[in-house]
């Protein structure tokens, strides 16, 4: 059991999420590989943005234990190879894209890395254009592609992605889709949480499908020893 | 990148964003401008007696700006959810917590630099004591406010009644530091008396409660 | 836990003996100890200020314990025990506030005065009642319970440099002093009154502190058995 939490990114194992009485999370269990991509699917109010959360340590289960590249609890290290895409931005309004990666970076300590990783995720979403200009003048895709720049500065080998799609135009989600294919190259974990499941077509290598905060589905991606059950 | 390089990263941070929207110092200037507006109607310290009062009336006014800057202190944070960005970063929080301190008691400075010499017009007063030591206590002073200001800000960001208790926290908190301040400025107004021993007041109160404040902050969050 | 077991025998055997303390208290306090010679009757009214107020600050003592406690070890019973003691402390203390001024007017003239041991005892009061309402909505946020331990950890180091920091002030600008039992040879009668109320007063201390200890603890366990329940019933329907 502990080798296969070792060599997983992520392990959740029986977690359940309550907020007094409201069930966010039940007995959600699955693992994720390196390498792989999982899609978290499910209406809304299913539970996938707490799942993401908890994953990456914001909330602490009720019930159960989380555990990201066998840590259960969130050191500096592990921090260092996690990378969040939430539903808000995480960005100042009064900085410009490039200031907001500059101040973040020193928050992860990049080091002389800094201005090199800044200018590879400018790139890499496609915002080099727009990066002097203060986030409060960009657009809502102007902004998802600066947050989702935030999330990869650090190089992070785990992904924890809250709906990369929304608000981009074709050329950004076609875009995003490259990304994904080229971080599951590299060996990253991803998870990613749309309710545009078509999005993800042919690049999801797995599916955890949620309703009303229970796993309906879990497939898990081909050739992997899952540790845990299906619902 | 040093535990230092977060907190200078911070304090900047804050510092230029506060200097590109200026809406917290507008809010700060105007309050603590109002308190001597209205206290310089009241009276016109002529005699000793109105001076020592007046010493009140000017950290009045700087308790008024310092609530606005600790206020926004944390909640600036709070827009887009900047916060959970903070904790999801592997940096120290009490490197963070240092450099929010540093950004306020600059912001506080600042609006004490101008304040003091309206006050002086106002009341038409003067120092007659040093005015050198009297710096000095000044940047102790608020020092002693922004440490603990600073912390209970973090720790009153997410309730409801977060304006209410802020105040009702720290001005307990502060009482030591408050008789020091108005007491060694009323002896720099006056001209005679002794700060020394107020310095030496303020030099403690600093002391204990920064290293409180350091160790108890990265205690609290660990949980949370 | 059955409900008759929600206050432990040894509990009301202390009820008992408190009850004892108090009226043994009383006979000190208002027939044993002898009049004061300036003062008359009023102040027999001291054993009781003084008693509350050595009782309060031992109350405040174990709040600021208990809050170490819960910060190191994380276990809400140790929150449970900080926030018990500081009630029945504030509850001291607003008895040690009500009765200065009681005793201050008809023997030295005026209400109240900024003195030191005064004045910090007001300060003290005020900490302690905003640790309270703190707690209080950390009740509605059990995240807040960490930051209200710390706050209580803040205030009780603030209680003597509040002190001294007012003494230091009035040896510049003196005043009058509300004198508040500076035992410089007291009679041996009365330093047996002051003793006795102080012994009952601690003893109501325990009793009332672990009272309300329990009733927090059986909050803490409803609350727990009610997730429970929630928990089973969820089970139950999948």
């Amino acid at each position: 059991m502990s080798e296969a939490l070792a060599s997983n990114a992520l392990v959740f194992d029986r977690v359940c999420k309550t907020f007094g009485e409201t069930v966010a999370l039940w007995h959600v269990s699955f693992a994720l590989r390196p390498g792989t991509i999982v899609a978290v699917t499910g209406g809304n109010g299913a539970g996938k943005s707490t799942l993401l959360r908890v994953a990456a340590f914001l909330l602490k289960p009720t019930v159960g234990t989380v555990s990201v590249f066998g840590q259960t609890r969130p050191t500096p290290e592990v921090k260092r190879r996690i990378g969040f895409l939430g539903h808000a931005s995480f960005l100042y309004e009064e900085l410009s894209a490039e200031e907001n990666l500059r101040f973040y970076a020193a928050l992860y300590a990049l080091g002389r890395e800094a201005d090199e990783r800044i200018a590879r995720v400018l790139g890499d979403v496609g915002a080099e254009e727009f990066r002097h200009r203060p986030v409060r003048t960009l657009s809502h895709g102007m902004r998802k592609k600066v947050s989702l720049a935030r999330a990869l500065l650090a190089d992070p080998d785990l992904l924890l992605l809250d709906e990369p799609f929304s608000g981009l135009d074709a050329a950004s989600v076609a875009r995003t889709r490259a990304l994904l294919l080229e971080w599951r190259r590299r060996g990253k974990a991803v998870l990613v949480t749309t309710h545009q499941t078509e999005l993800l077509e042919g690049i999801a290598d797995g599916e955890l499908a949620l309703e009303r905060g229970r796993v309906r589905t879990w497939r898990a991606p081909a050739a992997c020893e899952s540790v845990m059950e299906r619902a | 990148m040093s535990y230092w390089a977060v907190s200078r990263r911070i304090m900047a941070k804050d510092l230029v964003s506060e200097a590109r929207t200026r809406e917290m110092t507008n809010a700060m200037l105007f309050f603590a401008l109002l308190v001597l507006v209205l206290f310089s109607f009241s009276f016109q310290p002529t005699s000793d007696e109105e001076r020592r009062l007046a010493a009140g009336v000017l950290w009045i006014a700087f308790l008024f700006a310092g609530l606005s800057v600790l206020d926004r202190s944390f909640w600036r944070e709070r827009v887009n959810d900047c916060l959970d960005a903070l904790r999801l970063a592997p940096a120290s929080a009490s490197a963070l917590f240092l450099g929010k301190c540093a950004a306020n008691v600059l912001f506080l400075l600042l609006a004490e630099g101008i304040l003091v010499p309206l006050f002086l017009v106002f009341f038409d007063l003067s120092f007659r004591g040093d005015v050198g030591q009297w710096l000095l206590v000044l940047v102790l002073g608020t020092w002693a406010l922004v440490v603990n200001g600073t912390f209970f800000a973090a720790m009153t960001v997410n309730l409801r009644s977060r304006e209410l208790m802020l105040p009702l926290l720290l001005l307990p908190i502060s009482v030591p530091a408050l008789i020091a301040v108005v007491e060694a400025t009323a002896t720099a107004l006056l001209g005679e008396g002794a700060m020394g021993v107020w310095i030496r007041v303020l030099i403690a109160f600093d002391v204990i409660y920064t290293t409180l404040a350091l160790l108890l902050f990265e205690t609290v969050l660990e949980g949370t | 836990m059955s409900v008759e077991r929600a206050l432990p025998r040894w509990w009301f055997g202390l009820v008992g003996v408190t009850g004892v303390a108090l009226v043994l208290g009383v006979l000190h306090a208002l027939w044993w100890a002898p009049t004061e010679r300036t003062m008359g009757t009023v102040q027999r009214i001291f054993y009781y200020h003084v008693s509350s107020a050595w009782t309060a600050f031992v109350a405040f003592f174990v709040n600021f314990l208990a809050c170490a406690a819960y910060l190191k070890t994380r276990r809400p019973k140790w929150d449970a025990v900080a926030v018990s003691a500081a009630e029945v402390g504030v509850v001291f203390s607003t008895v040690n506030l009500v009765t200065g001024p009681i005793w201050a007017k008809p023997v030295w003239g005026i209400w109240w005065t900024w003195d030191a041991r005064l004045t910090s005892t007001l300060v003290m009061w005020l900490l302690y009642v905003s640790y309270l309402l703190l707690r209080q909505f950390a009740a509605e946020q059990p995240s807040q319970r960490l930051w209200a331990a710390a706050f209580g950890i803040f205030a009780f180091v603030d209680v003597p440099i509040v002190y001294l920091s007012i003494r230091l002030w009035r040896t510049q600008h003196p005043g009058p002093v509300i004198a508040g039992g500076e035992q410089s040879g007291i009679d041996p009668r009365m330093f047996l009154a002051l003793h006795v109320c102080f012994l009952a007063f601690l003893l109501l201390f325990v009793v009332l502190f672990y009272w309300r200890y329990r009733l927090e603890q059986q909050r803490t366990e409803l609350a727990e058995l009610r997730a429970r329940l929630h928990r089973w019933q969820l089970e139950r329907s999948v």
